[in-house]
């Protein structure tokens, strides 16, 4: 398992926080409106059937590892269940999500930090699978991925993933915008020799 | 009222590439269901700690009838009535069990283990136990230990007392009693460092006690060999 130190990468508890809270549509926008379980239920459900596919990509990109990213995964849309009225802009959804995903990434490497143990061999097999060009792209970017600091590979999968603004991200990690942009910067020159590497095998 | 723009970041083509490459994963094939059926037993928990509950419900020893679905004793018992599904089946799922009833459970659980010389099972199918135990609602409170193997076991150091049923060579039940309260239950035993090997595992647990099975899931596996206990 990689060692995840994300000392600089602080993220709230509360995944909510941060993100606009404008939604006008049912059941209820005030906070102070109760849900129903099945109201919870419903809205979560739309939720996942909307994003589940790019939260586990999200969330594999971030541990590198099939099965964390399936309980992360698992445990994102748990915490929507709960705290669904926190999201009250549709268009937001998918930006809370990827908080949510990021917030239990970061408690998976404080967990992982205190352990010490290695990829499942069910993950190893997992890259094995699919076409041999998805196979390429796929060692590659991951592998460029694990080699990045963790608090790089944040930065990268909120630029790219979540396609967020350097202030957005600055705003997020709480660390400057010239920050941002160096790591930036840095792990792009880093996986692009990751890619060369791959485009021109010695 | 206009909501302020955001700004909007410029990539090209070598951005655009791994934009592509970053959403190249290979999504499980019954990833959905499971996380819809995660989703519901959330929602069923959740009705259970609405409702309020009667005196003559709440009977269990030592809880206050009017504030009987605090968090912690409704961890307590959806954790108490999930060995309580194991050993009786799914129906039961959400009774919540007194203490002696769970002791009986649990007791009746390892004294089949003594008993009935489970068999030696093959390697595991990590979904397929998800899966059922995601079913029987169990996974919902110790999902982070579902999937673990037993190869590199390495007991922390708040274990307080532990039994180590060795079943064959590819299966133990460990019967531990961990210096936590239950609402600590999941972080306690990742702290166990069991690698993630193949081999499926799950626990159960009440109070400070808690069984772990280490061994490979599905019909000729473990489920297989959980029975009704005959006496309560």
């Amino acid at each position: 398992m990689k060692a995840c130190g994300l000392a600089e990468n602080r993220v709230n508890d509360d995944a909510g926080e941060g993100h606009p809270m404008m939604r006008t549509d049912a059941p209820k926008t005030d906070a102070s409106v109760i849900w129903t379980a099945e109201q919870r239920r419903m809205r979560t459900d739309q939720l996942l059937a909307a994003n589940f596919e790019v939260v586990f990509r999200y969330a594999y990109r971030l541990t590198g590892c099939r099965s964390s990213a399936e309980d992360i995964t698992q445990e994102v849309f748990l915490r929507a269940f709960k705290s669904i009225e926190q999201l009250r802009d549709p268009s937001a959804e998918r930006g809370w999500l990827l908080a949510i995903a990021r917030n239990e990434f970061a408690r998976w490497c404080r967990l992982a930090a205190t352990q010490r143990t290695t990829p499942a061999e069910d993950d190893i097999a997992d890259h094995v699978e699919g076409g041999e060009s998805d196979l390429e792209r796929r060692d590659w970017v991951q592998s460029a991925l694990d080699h990045l600091p963790p608090e790089f590979r944040s930065v990268v999968l909120m630029f790219y993933f979540e396609q967020l603004s350097y202030t957005e991200i600055a705003e997020s990690l709480e660390i400057p915008i010239g920050t941002v942009m160096s790591r930036l910067s840095r792990a792009k020159s880093q996986m692009k020799r990751s890619l060369d590497e791959i485009a021109l095998p010695q | 009222m206009s909501e302020p723009k955001r700004e909007k970041n410029l990539y090209d083509d070598t951005d655009r590439h791994l934009m592509a490459a970053l959403h190249s994963v290979k999504i499980p094939r019954d990833l959905r269901s499971r996380l819809e059926r995660a989703i519901q037993i959330a929602s069923q928990e959740h009705e259970l700690v609405d409702v309020p509950v009667t005196a003559e419900q709440s009977s269990v020893q030592g809880r206050p009838n009017s504030v009987f679905w605090n968090r912690r004793s409704a961890i307590a018992a959806v954790l108490a009535a999930g060995v309580g599904g194991l050993a009786l089946g799914v129906q039961q799922f959400y009774q919540p069990l007194s203490q002696s009833q769970l002791v009986v459970y649990t007791q009746t659980l390892l004294d089949q283990v003594e008993r009935n010389n489970w068999q030696t099972l093959t390697n595991a199918d990590t979904v397929e136990i998800k899966r059922w135990l995601q079913d029987v609602g169990f996974l919902q409170q110790v999902r982070n230990v579902t999937l673990v193997g037993v190869r590199r076991l390495k007991p922390p150091s708040n274990i307080r007392e532990a039994t180590a049923y060795v079943l064959d060579s590819k299966s133990v039940l460990f019967d531990l009693v961990i210096d936590r309260g239950v609402q600590r239950l999941s972080h306690a035993l990742t702290e166990l460092q069991w690698s993630r090997s193949g081999i499926a595992a799950f626990a159960m647990s009440s109070q400070n006690r808690t069984l772990v099975f280490a061994g490979p899931a599905g019909s000729t596996g473990i489920r297989k060999h959980i029975s009704p206990p005959q006496t309560i």
